[in-house]
């Protein structure tokens, strides 16, 4: 028997007791009275003090006081005394304790979602949504001002029941015209991290052991991406073609997903990082997580365009560029590159080579915080030009801009996670690691649709992209869940 | 303390040679490298390294340099091959 029970049964023996009294015409107990009355007390301070919230006490305590009161009215009617005042207080104290109960369910069954508005838009602009569900809405941050930062005033908290707060979010993520960013307001506490946890209700995490420590994934909503692939059958492999100082292809999670070619030792370790990011085997209880789930959506193969030291002549670029693409590689991925405001002509050439064979070429923009126009081979027509931003979606203080350019995006490229040669895993930053980030994707997408022309391609990237507050700057940050659904059949 | 290097491959040397001042810079992106932001705001990236005694951050020296036309993945300013370098 409960708290809840036992003071039911108290309140109604209070209110017999008081009936019992209250339907003498003469010699009343007054010992009775007070006994009743020491029950009721003992029956409030019971539910006011002994329970965790106020919500959840006051109905109960209506609901034992008008339990009482009807006992009593049967009391009184059976005693063929007047019971009308007990029975109508009865039922009050019953219909109040019935909506104190309603309030707390209401309570309890509220979500919150925080919405990251554009710049330039209004919270009315999204009203229909909100009004059609039931949403009601407050500035997350009052405090802060558009002039003093156009992205945190632009957050709104929003609240509604739990059963369609998931709608309201799917509605809010496909309106790319007003709505930035859609999440859970999620309470963060400070038990012990358990690994393996979704991050997204969204979403699936893969099993790779490191997955957690890659804010990079959940940044492109690569979570959410996994959810898709998992069930889902490409037409082929894409095959990816990192043009660096080669890969170590017998990294234990690369040697199931590496293609047999030239560049399969590293000279440096800088190739194997990128080739990690771009496609290491992914839910297979190894390392590091990327894109390619359960290595079924890219194959990952290795040029030597640099040497042991990190460096290469235009011609051994574009050597790499060649071989590449004649052996059949949907994806170029070059994180490298040099100040060259006129991109030499051989590289040119090769980059014509691959794109007229409807290879998709995707280079760094560089490190020099400096507009990419003046790096090669980012600012060479054709290519889809990688600038790097950090945890905050902001441009990383190194990357250079790619504004200006004919194909710019961005992707994170700061901490970021990945394979080493040796069976080893470390962090590196650069525009170097955005770049197979989103070669990644180009990967995924051409698995699923072989015949998607590079311009097509970039196409789906750039206008699924997330748009951020230095998209000016950088280009829009790849949305992995977004892209993917374009070409899923 | 002068440094003279010895003479590097000759398809890596464009044809003409520079003396800059600046100051050794260490970047913490792309594994880590050293290089020279020139007192003329140009940043220098020596493909080969710059010398180990000199590998300190805000050391002020003197150079030679030759421009090359090598890519790499650094990708952080002007590539170039150190003929000398000195503390100043």
């Amino acid at each position: 028997m409960n708290l809840t029970d036992q003071t039911t049964i108290l309140a109604i023996v209070a209110g017999l007791g008081i009936a019992w009294e209250g339907s003498k015409a003469t010699g009343k107990n007054p010992l009775m009275i007070l006994g009743a009355g020491v029950l009721l007390i003992f029956v409030a301070a019971s539910h006011l003090f002994g329970a965790a919230t106020l919500m959840t006490s006051v109905p109960a305590l209506l609901k034992d006081l008008g339990m009482g009161l009807l006992a009593g009215s049967a009391m009184m009617a059976w005693r063929k005394a007047t019971a009308h005042s007990f029975l109508v207080g009865g039922l009050v104290l019953i219909g109040m304790a019935g909506v104190g109960y309603s309030v707390w369910y209401l309570f309890q069954n509220t979500k919150q979602v925080l919405l990251e508005l554009g710049p330039d838009d209004r919270i009315t602009e999204v009203m229909p949504v909100l009004v059609r569900y039931g949403v009601v809405y407050e500035r997350a941050f009052p405090e802060v001002s558009l002039e003093e930062d156009e992205n945190l005033a632009q957050y709104f908290l929003l609240s509604g029941t739990a059963s369609v707060m998931e709608k309201v979010m799917n509605e809010l993520r496909a309106d790319r015209e007003n709505v930035d960013h859609v999440e859970w307001n999620s309470e963060i506490t400070l038990e012990p991290e358990v690994p393996q946890t979704p991050l997204n209700q969204a979403g699936v995490q893969s099993n790779d052991p490191k997955a957690n420590e890659q804010w990079a994934l959940r940044a492109i909503y690569a979570n959410e991406a996994f959810a898709i692939l998992k069930n889902a059958s490409p037409k082929r492999k894409a095959k990816i073609a990192i043009l660096d100082t080669g890969v170590d292809s017998g990294h234990e999670d690369l040697k199931s997903v590496f293609h047999k070619s030239s560049g399969d030792k590293d000279l440096h370790g800088h190739g194997t990082h990128c080739a990690g990011i771009a496609g290491a085997a992914t839910n297979n209880g190894l390392g590091v997580a990327s894109l390619n789930w359960e290595g079924r959506f890219i194959e990952i193969r290795g040029y030597h365009a640099l040497n042991g030291g990190g460096a290469g002549t235009n011609e051994s670029i574009a050597q790499a560029m060649i071989s590449a693409v004649e052996e059949g590689a949907d994806i170029l991925s070059m994180s490298l590159g040099g100040y060259s405001p006129t991109a030499p002509k051989v590289i040119r050439d090769a980059v014509q080579f691959a794109l007229k064979r409807q290879v998709v070429v995707i280079a760094a923009a560089g490190n020099a915080n400096d507009s990419a126009r003046n790096h090669s081979p980012a600012n060479i027509n054709g290519v889809i030009t990688v600038s790097a931003v950090d945890a905050a979606k902001k441009k990383a203080s190194f990357s250079n801009t790619n504004n200006g350019l004919k194909r710019p995006i961005a992707a994170p490229g700061v901490d970021i996670l990945s394979t080493k040669p040796g069976g080893m895993y470390m962090a590196h930053s650069g525009t170097s690691m955005a770049t197979p980030l989103v070669a990644g994707l180009a990967g995924i997408l051409r698995a699923f649709r072989p015949d998607l022309k590079p311009d097509e391609l970039y196409q789906i990237l750039q206008r699924t992209g997330q748009e951020v507050a230095d998209s000016g700057k950088v280009g829009r940050v790849i949305n992995a869940e977004a892209a993917i659904r374009v070409v899923i059949p | 303390m002068e440094v003279t290097l010895p003479p590097k491959k000759p398809q890596l040397l464009t044809k003409t040679t520079m003396n800059i001042i600046g100051t050794i810079t260490y970047q913490d992106f792309e594994g880590g490298f050293w290089g020279i932001i020139g007192d003329d705001d140009q940043k220098y990236y020596p493909v080969e390294g710059i010398p180990e005694n000199l590998q300190t951050d805000g050391l002020r020296v003197e150079a030679e340099i030759e421009p090359t036309n090598v890519f790499s993945f650094i990708m952080w300013g002007k590539s170039v091959i150190l003929l000398m370098i000195r503390r100043i």
